[in-house]
């Protein structure tokens, strides 16, 4: 009788098909579980949460700053793009240049991709003031629209930017130098086209100042027509300097604008105008991930720690679990969910802190206090935004997921092995 | 409790749980080497870069007129006298050279160019990039030579070569200009095309003769030794009261700050990584001393002191540092040794021009560092201890013989 009552009593729980037990009976038993050693969890998962918060912020600050340095150094004098004779980038001689410029202008200016162009014609001079004379790099550009593409024209200290045809726009350390102020004159002689003499008188109506005395010294702007009639240049131009929506897609909009130029003309974008820029954020990136990865690697290793001891502690009721029916996959699949509540606790705290921080600083910007002659050098804008944005935030998260996965799967495996037997005699 | 004991029972611990403490040794291992090899480029960058501004006619120490950083010229030069060396006499100096360097417009028959001018006396210049100089056609052969040395990429600019001349336009003390022809004795090749298209050489005396003037605009010193900088600083103050004397920190300032960056950085980096770390190791110490609560009961039955409870897990912790910390050295030695003569670095050349760097890189291990990293493990070791270690006097016998 009670034999048959127990042969025909429904079947408990053991042979459900596949999966024997649901899913959420694991999730609880997992998180019960890591709560058993509540020391060793919260340890482990401020592990994780440290190394989140490190390469949250590292990651966030980096990009942001490429971002600030790309536009900086762009927005200085490079511009985005620029379009130029297809010997003018290597070999910068007056001779090198594009003819029908304001043709060419009007034609860019229509383009959707371009906000902003502006033409320049170059050419290296002798500036003398009386007696006294300099060499230095002569520069026409528009007045109207070279304040769009150039942040020069934004560095004034005095006076102003270019009112007149004869204005000319001149570094306060040239003029320090020179012994010039506001309204002098000053002589420009440098050669011509066809090798004759250019010389020209200009005003000097304003003074700038960058912070570099290099370009302070160094460099004067005037306007565009009067280096064109000065050098013989007529109508040609040596550079036409363009404004993209956004840094990052110059290279895209200088491919769509390739086809469409006259023969010997080409589109650079800023990677190849400014090539020691790209080479020093890739510099700066790779010695970033480098502390990135050994970030990873180190909590990884301690994550996986964590669960070697959790195993072995836990032979025993492992052994017996096995032994009332559980199936080892079960096991590997219960310490594998107990990894992956691990990093959700970790994450949940690193990610709360790092993410708010980077948040708040994205908008407000941090100074970069002290370090302004680096600032100058190394084309760094005066405040970082720190780069918010799925990539910066999610990379490090993710990442250790997969870690902490690894982490808890390999020591979980051993549990395949186990013999119930044998597990359940050894010692608690 | 004696020490032998000490150790012994703490190594045997260790040995307890072989696959625990292997993972920490490793996980450390890695720490420390990846720091170590991080330091050994940053020193590597920082001593380039040193390097490179010293060679660059600055030298470990320049004295100028005050005027002269604002308005580089013959005006603001000055005429040292003889024997001012001689005020140096306890500081060892590696050489000086006197330079006249002024500002000049160079022209070819096609081109123009702005540059500087500067002239030397051969014989002093071995403690400047132009003693090691490899020039195309002849070098120059005394302070009145009276051609010119240009850098190759300002030759291929105003498309000139050696044999022809040359015109220099520059202005003399009393602010007219003077210029001259000069024949092109050779081109020279730097690290830097930035240099090449700088600096013109020619004789001191010739540059002299174009300005009217006898005066130099510096005198540049190279010292045997960096540290003796502060030294030679307060001596030359004495002799040239008028003038600035500067170190090259501060007539460098970017590059100054980057080598203390450098300094900086083998500390932000090492507590960075082994902040991640702590976490794993007080974990395993904290473990260890948990499931050791029945044999800590009975010591402390049989009579063990809490402070050699105490004793023993801080010495667990720092025998697994230092083993990690030892390993970890040693890998970054194994690993620093195939590079220490160099990487090449062309791909990067224009970064590494901008910063005053050379193709080739050398990373430099410096003992010093290592030190530091492995005095510091030791500190951190006995850090990530202290709470294991509270844990462990904590248990009584009374615990123990709960369990």
């Amino acid at each position: 009788m009670a034999a048959a009552d127990i042969a025909q009593a429904p079947p408990v729980a053991a042979p459900t098909g596949t999966g024997s037990v649901g899913i959420g009976l694991h999730m609880r038993v997992a998180w019960r579980n890591l709560w058993r050693n509540g020391r060793r969890t919260w340890l482990t998962a401020s592990g994780i949460a440290f190394s989140i918060f490190l390469c949250v912020v590292f990651m966030s600050f980096q990009l942001g700053s490429y971002d600030g340095m790309i536009d900086t150094a762009t927005g200085m004098m490079s511009g985005h793009m620029q379009v130029q004779q297809v010997d003018y980038f290597d070999d910068p001689k007056v001779a090198n240049r594009i003819a029908g410029g304001s043709e060419l202008l009007r034609e860019l200016e229509q383009s959707p991709d371009v906000v902003a162009a502006a033409p320049r014609v170059e050419g290296f001079a002798l500036v003398s003031v009386g007696e006294r004379s300099f060499g230095g790099l002569v520069m026409g550009v528009d007045p109207v629209r070279e304040p769009e593409v150039s942040a020069l024209s934004k560095q004034i200290v005095e006076g102003e930017y270019l009112p007149r045809t004869d204005s000319a726009y001149v570094g306060k350390a040239l003029a320090t130098n020179l012994g010039l102020k506001i309204g002098d004159e000053i002589f420009v002689m440098g050669s011509a086209l066809e090798g004759g003499v250019a010389a020209a008188l200009f005003t000097v109506d304003g003074l700038f100042d960058t912070g570099q005395v290099e370009l302070d010294r160094s460099i004067l702007q005037v306007p565009l027509s009067a280096v064109q009639s000065a050098f013989d240049l007529g109508d040609s131009v040596h550079r036409i300097v363009l404004m993209g929506r956004n840094a990052n897609d110059a290279t895209a909009i200088a491919e769509r604008l390739a086809p469409a130029l006259p023969e010997g003309v080409r589109i650079l974008d800023w990677d190849k105008l400014l090539p020691e820029l790209r080479q020093m954020i890739q510099m700066d990136a790779v010695s970033g991930l480098i502390i990135y990865v050994l970030l990873v690697a180190i909590v990884t290793l301690s994550v996986a720690n964590s669960f070697t001891m959790t195993v072995f502690e836990r032979t025993r009721e492992f052994g017996m679990l096995i032994a009332i029916g559980m199936r080892p996959g079960g096991i590997v699949a219960m310490i594998v969910i107990e990894a992956l509540c691990m990093w959700v606790v970790g994450t949940a705290i690193g990610a709360a802190i790092s993410f708010s921080l980077m948040v708040g600083l994205g908008i407000v910007g941090v100074p970069i206090a002290g370090l302004e002659d680096m600032a100058g050098q190394f084309m760094m804008p005066e405040r970082i935004h720190p780069e918010v944005s799925f990539f910066t935030l999610g990379t490090a998260p993710l990442v250790l997921l997969v870690g902490t996965l690894v982490a808890g799967l390999i020591p979980a495996l051993r549990v395949r092995r186990l013999k119930p037997v044998e597990a359940l005699r050894e010692e608690e | 409790m004696p020490l032998k004991l000490l150790l012994q029972l703490s190594w045997r611990n260790l040995w307890r749980h072989r696959r625990r403490n292997g993972i920490m040794v490793l996980a450390i291992a890695l720490a420390v080497t990846g720091v170590m090899l991080m330091n050994t480029l940053m020193r590597g960058m920082a001593a380039e870069m040193r390097e490179a501004v010293i060679d660059n006619l600055t030298g470990h120490i320049k004295v100028i007129h005050p005027g002269y950083m604002a308005d580089p010229g013959i005006g603001r030069g000055f005429e040292p006298e003889q024997g001012w060396e001689r005020a140096l006499a306890d500081v060892p100096v590696a050489g000086w050279a006197q330079r006249v360097r002024v500002p000049a417009v160079i022209m070819s028959e096609r081109e123009t160019r702005g540059v500087q001018l500067v002239g030397v006396d051969p014989a002093q210049e071995t403690i400047s990039f132009l003693g090691s100089l490899s020039v195309d056609g002849e070098a120059l052969s005394g302070a009145e030579d009276r051609r010119i040395v240009v850098g190759a990429t300002l030759a291929e600019q105003l498309e000139t070569s050696v044999g022809r001349r040359l015109v220099i336009m520059t202005q003399g003390a009393d602010g007219l200009n003077r210029e001259a022809g000069y024949r092109i004795a050779g081109t020279y090749d730097a690290d830097s095309n930035a240099l090449e298209k700088v600096f013109v050489f020619t004789g001191a005396q010739t540059v002299a003769r174009l300005l009217e003037s006898p005066a130099v605009t510096e005198v540049s010193l190279r010292l045997e030794s960096g540290d003796d900088i502060p030294l030679a600083l307060a001596e030359l103050g004495a002799v040239f009261e008028d003038l600035d004397v500067k170190a090259w920190q501060d007539l460098e300032p970017q590059v100054a700050s980057m080598v203390l960056v450098a300094d900086f950085g083998l500390y932000i980096m090492y507590f960075v990584i082994m902040g991640a770390l702590v976490f794993g190791l007080v974990n395993a110490l904290v473990t260890a001393v948990m499931e050791r609560v029945r044999e800590l009961g009975m010591l402390r039955a049989l009579g063990m002191r809490p402070r050699s409870v105490v004793a023993q897990v801080v010495v667990e912790s720092t025998l697994v540092m230092t083993a990690g910390v030892v390993v970890g050295l040693a890998l970054a030695v194994v690993c620093y040794l195939p590079f220490s003569g160099g990487i090449d670095l062309s791909a990067f050349s224009e970064t590494m021009q901008m910063m005053g760097v050379r193709n080739i890189f050398t990373p430099r291990l410096e003992v010093a560092d290592m030190v530091i990293v492995f005095v510091l493990s030791l500190v951190l070791g006995v850090l990530a201890s202290l709470y294991p270690a509270r844990r462990a006097v904590k248990v009584t016998p009374l615990d123990a013989m709960r369990r």
